[in-house]
């Protein structure tokens, strides 16, 4: 288990900027590109490969009329050869198709590998911290991050 | 790449900052020479004379800014070129009454000039406007039209 390098951290940083912008743009073929091929995206149940991963992304982004999506904070940890663990804490402004709207603080918990020199999200596993008006008047939710 | 990026985040981040502190002379350090600022109205200002009025007539309706780097890419870095794209938060009061929360995405070219990134061009596009961040957020247009 190593210590992340600057460059490893802002490489991995890039990946997570740039899910958030292929979300706001929604643009499935950058989405996809920020995975490895055989990524695992954990949704609540798992979905592996991006031939998977890809078109249930765009129908999920089918029912959704608007979403603006922005990254706050991140680690990088264990960083072993072409592999690294780290977690992203990220907020989303959604637009329901029922009009509804809401605004939510998530974390992605992740691993990476390095493929040809370019970090790729290898698992990802959401978790909700919260959800709810964006006053912050609802209720919060704990992390809870796998050792 | 990391490297660019962290160099052209930084440059974003003084831009962010001096609008904060209201500090024009480094605001106008962000822009290359002949940097042009497409704001959206007529006659964008093109080069430092030109961007130093600009800011004296838009600051002055403005009574407090909080203006905040969200995420950004760094696409295409070509030799002393790039572009990219980096959303913000602007919280912004306009005479006494009137306060907006924004969300924004600046689209730029940038220019290396004695080894320091600058601002070639800048063009933005409102992706929220509104009281608090309730309401709807607007689609990425730019995005359809550009690409």
């Amino acid at each position: 288990m190593g210590k992340p390098t600057v460059e490893d951290y802002t490489a991995i940083r890039m990946v997570a900027e740039r899910y958030v912008d292929a979300v706001n743009r929604f643009d499935a073929e950058a989405w996809g590109q920020t995975w490895a091929p055989d990524g695992e995206w954990n949704v609540g149940e798992v979905h592996k490969g991006r031939e998977v991963m890809v078109p249930l992304w765009t129908q999920i982004m089918g029912s959704i009329p608007n979403v603006y999506m922005h990254v706050y904070s991140g680690v990088v940890d264990d960083v072993t050869g072409d592999t690294a663990r780290g977690r992203w804490y990220m907020g989303e402004f959604l637009n329901m198709a029922d009009g509804s709207r809401s605004m939510n603080s998530i974390c992605y918990v992740d691993t990476y590998t390095r493929i040809d020199g370019q970090w790729y999200i290898q698992t990802r596993e959401f978790q909700a911290l919260y959800r709810g008006p964006a006053d912050l008047s609802g209720e919060f939710a704990k992390i809870a991050v796998p050792v | 790449m990391p490297d660019e990026y962290s160099a052209i985040r930084q440059l974003c981040e003084r831009y962010v900052d001096a609008i904060n502190r209201r500090d024009a002379e480094a605001w106008i350090e962000t822009w290359a020479p002949d940097g042009v600022w497409e704001y959206g109205g007529d006659n964008p200002p093109r080069g430092r004379a030109q961007l130093a009025q600009f800011w004296e007539r838009a600051m002055s309706d403005i009574q407090a800014v909080v203006m905040l780097v969200n995420s950004g890419v760094v696409d295409n870095v070509n030799g002393d070129t790039a572009t990219a794209r980096w959303y913000h938060t602007e919280d912004v009061q306009i005479g006494e009454d009137t306060r907006m929360a924004g969300v924004t995405v600046y689209e730029d070219d940038l220019v290396r000039v004695d080894g320091e990134w600058r601002f070639a061009k800048r063009t933005h596009e409102l992706l929220y406007s509104g009281d608090d961040l309730h309401g709807n957020f607007y689609p990425y247009m730019a995005w359809e039209h550009h690409h």
